[in-house]
């Protein structure tokens, strides 16, 4: 990854002169890899079948410890509390539809699974937020967003690096990243769904500049995402192949994260259902997926809504007998029947196919130190000290070598190529687990 | 528009196509992410080291049947090697057998050899995976192939098993097998047997083919000796099985570096060291062998076989594309030094990289100091503001 010379500049200069300005950066990432996977959607967003479930994932949340404020067979409405944080009370994760508690399914040693809800599609949309002007969103007080925000369950849409949990509210951030590319393979073009949700991103935007003066939105070159300048919000341009788009990236070029968990980023549709939350007083609970991958009949995108449970989804959307996936083939997540739901921060899904014998293909003990990984690794720092580091087990050595700012899906490219077949991914979550809580 | 936003159709976009194609055809995975996952792993990569270094046995194995033929003509037979008995039961001897004939006793005298060391190879692999409850360990054909072209032709087939006995047990399996060992095991399996039997295995020199011992004991006039430079490039020289063609084992690096396989860092810093340093030597030295071009030290011995096909064994190769540099430099920094200043060692470019391989560790763990300097001072101006 190359910040430009001029580029640099331009940020040490935006940060010194600084809140109201607002400068456009472009960043050239060299290395990565766009994988062809088969089933490209077509860019353009269709109305789905409607869902008659939807559900909270409890894999969805980082170092999540619930305590449930519901029961099974409760009628709930949009926006109601369904459990909060066991350590921090006073962030909420709430309904997403008004319906009845289907079922709370809890797994070893009672981890939540998931809260499902029959959503009652006779419910009236509850309006329950006063509705702010558009000139006052850029006048409101950090305590009030934050309230809000915290009130609604919004909140829950933002998180962290390190560890990419809920941020704290008690916890300034040095910036917040929003993420309004995508270059995963079959991603959704952030471009054209915000084109649809213009107004909502600028005003979503506008409220989170109340919480930091530094918001960097993280886009291609030239997507011209905003039609206005905003005090406090950059547009951070990034050029290159997977993971160009990816938010660690994003934050390993603009700064440096250490152990504090103040770095946040957020996904460019919860932007929008921040805007809308403000400006219209409104929860909006739509998402817009992309549906690809090689089982999709018609890979599109579809606008279905949060926690959306798949199998009414993709009803008549995909072959028979297929793997479906929440999120990427990179970094997404197969389904079980208790967890067959959109994840929370998935902005697509895909249809694969079952996968085949790979008992010969389990990793072997050591490590092969072959270019590949340089190839699809976009920061300054070498990746493979950071991998053995990660795979020893040597918390340390990973944390000086720069493990703290990544996730599981920054290492998804590492998994990709490594001839030794390792899992980079899980070894990076275990070793920030660790971090976490030393024994 | 941006000119980034060209980006289909520039040469960095069809860069970075022909770097995906470099990969074989992905699979899908069960399991955890990324469920999808390329197809190259631990055997594809070592098997490609063996499609690279095929050009090089050619010729080395047509140079080899070259040398027995007129070894076997010279009545050199009285010396015993079984070899010597074979060309002149095929009546392949002397200095004017065809080719094809050339090759064809050089592939003879070489099967048997490749066929003992598979063998015991595969033997020790095989008992590890049973005793060790695992599955057979990669590589063990790379192993097998690499370790047979960097012994002469005339090696005695019970020093053929007990040098890939020693380079499986002990330079591969104590350690934990591929991915874990710290220098390559053919590389310590033929410098066993080279200490262990010093003057068996040694190609014997002949006046009729330069070789390096010839070169080193000034036996060939190298001044106006351009024709013979080049032959000794290609391949016309006597010396190890795979060794002869400096010329096809660093296009067999280029293969591999371009498949991904290999760092052409490590190559390229080797080359570049021993030019540097040959040309040191030329410059202070004044004996014969201080003298030498680094051309002369670039096409004989085993040098461009090492550098492109034991040196850069992925699980040995500093971690660090700086460190890959470095360790490059180093040997070739090694090898003129080894050979000047004891000519009469056959090799010491084998040398050099068994000690630029201990000190990998060594490397990566400067070079990580050096840019975690940067990091942090980058890290104290954003916390600045």
């Amino acid at each position: 990854m190359r910040l430009a010379a001029n580029n640099r500049q331009k940020y040490v200069s935006a940060t010194r002169l600084g809140p109201a300005q607002c400068v456009s950066m472009l960043i050239d990432v060299q290395h990565g890899l766009d994988i062809a996977v088969p089933g490209e959607p077509e860019q353009a967003v269709h109305e789905s079948a409607p869902v008659a479930q939807v559900a909270l994932m409890g894999r969805d949340y980082a170092r999540l410890r619930p305590a449930l404020a519901v029961e099974e067979g409760q009628t709930v409405q949009l926006g109601q509390t369904l459990f909060t944080d066991r350590s921090r009370p006073n962030i909420r994760f709430t309904s997403p539809a008004s319906g009845r508690i289907a079922a709370i399914h809890r797994g070893r040693s009672r981890r939540l699974v998931s809260i499902v809800i029959d959503v009652d599609p006779g419910a009236a949309a509850a309006c329950t937020y006063e509705a702010e002007p558009p000139a006052a969103l850029a006048k409101l007080t950090p305590q009030a967003v934050t309230e809000r925000l915290l009130q609604s369950g919004l909140w829950t849409a933002l998180r962290a690096r390190p560890y990419d949990a809920v941020p704290d509210p008690a916890i300034a951030p040095r910036a917040i990243f929003v993420t309004a590319m995508d270059t995963r393979p079959l991603a959704a073009d952030p471009a054209v769904v915000i084109g649809l949700y213009r107004s909502e991103f600028m005003q979503g935007l506008t409220v989170l500049s109340r919480l930091s003066q530094r918001i960097f939105v993280c886009a291609r070159p030239a997507a011209r995402l905003l039609d206005a300048s905003i005090a406090g919000v950059s547009v951070a341009e990034f050029a290159g192949p997977h993971p160009a788009g990816l938010v660690g990236t994003h934050i390993e070029a603009l700064s440096v994260v250490d152990e504090v968990p103040r770095h946040w980023h957020i996904g460019y549709q919860d932007v929008i259902a921040i805007g809308r939350l403000f400006a219209a007083g409104q929860l909006w609970t739509d998402r817009i997926v992309a549906l690809g991958g090689p089982g999709a009949l018609r890979p599109r995108l579809l606008r279905t809504r949060l926690g959306a449970s798949l199998g009414d989804l993709l009803d008549a959307e995909v072959r028979a007998g297929q793997r479906i996936v929440t999120g990427s083939v990179l970094d997404g997540r197969t389904t079980e029947p208790h967890t067959h739901y959109l994840g929370r921060y998935d902005t697509q899904i895909c249809a694969l196919p079952t996968a085949g014998d790979t008992a010969a293909d389990g990793p072997i003990s050591g490590m092969l130190s072959v270019e590949a990984f340089e190839r699809v690794w976009p920061f300054a720092l070498p990746p493979l000290p950071l991998l053995r580091a990660l795979l020893s087990g040597d918390l340390d050595r990973a944390q000086e070598f720069g493990c703290l700012g990544l996730a599981a899906e920054d290492l998804a490219l590492c998994s990709y190529v490594c001839p030794a077949k390792h899992d980079y991914g899980a070894a990076l979550t275990r070793s920030l687990e660790a971090l976490h809580e030393p024994p | 528009m941006n000119r980034l936003e060209e980006a289909p159709g520039s040469w960095r976009h069809a860069l970075a196509q022909l770097a995906a194609r470099n990969l074989r055809p992905a699979k899908y995975v069960a399991g955890t992410a990324p469920l999808l996952r390329g197809a190259t792993n631990a055997d594809t990569v070592q098997n490609l080291f063996l499609a690279a270094s095929l050009p090089a046995f050619a010729i080395g194995a047509w140079a080899s049947g070259a040398r027995v033929a007129t070894a076997a003509a010279a009545s050199e037979g009285a010396r015993g090697h079984w070899q010597w008995g074979l060309a002149a039961a095929l009546d392949l001897t002397g200095a004017d057998v065809h080719w094809l004939g050339q090759l064809a006793l050089g592939l003879a005298c070489i099967a048997p050899a490749l066929l003992v060391a598979a063998a015991v190879t595969a033997f020790w692999e095989l008992a590890f995976a049973v005793s060790r409850q695992r599955r057979v360990d990669a590589g063990w054909p790379m192993l097998t192939w690499l370790f047979v072209l960097l012994l002469p032709v005339t090696t005695p087939l019970y020093m053929v098993a007990l040098g890939a006995t020693f380079a499986v047990v002990i330079g591969k399996h104590i350690f934990g097998g591929t991915g874990r060992y710290i220098v390559s095991p053919a590389l310590l399996g033929v410098v066993f047997l080279s200490y262990a039997y010093s003057s068996e295995v040694v190609m014997p020199a002949s006046a009729g083919m330069p070789s390096w011992s010839l070169v080193a004991a000034g036996a060939i006039e190298i001044s106006s000796a351009t024709g013979t430079w080049l032959a000794a490039l290609l391949g016309r020289e006597s010396g190890t099985i795979g060794t002869p063609s400096a010329l096809a084992c660093l296009l067999g690096a280029a293969y591999l570096a371009q498949r991904g396989a290999i760092s052409a860092r490590t190559v390229g810093g080797a080359v570049l060291g021993l030019i540097a340093t040959a040309a040191l030597f030329a410059w202070l030295g004044d004996t014969a062998v201080a003298q030498l071009g680094w051309h002369w030290h670039l096409s004989l011995g085993s040098f461009g076989f090492a550098v492109a096909f034991v040196a850069t064994d992925p699980t040995t190769m500093p971690l660090t594309r700086t460190g890959r540099w470095v360790y490059g430099a180093l040997i070739g920094i090694l090898t003129v030094t080894i050979r000047v200043a004891n000519p009469a060692h056959p090799e010491g470019s084998l040398t050099a990289v068994l000690l630029a391989g201990l000190c990998v560790p060594l490397i990566d763990a400067a070079v990580m100091r050096v840019k975690l300097r940067a990091r942090r001072a980058r890290a104290a101006e954003i916390a600045r503001g």
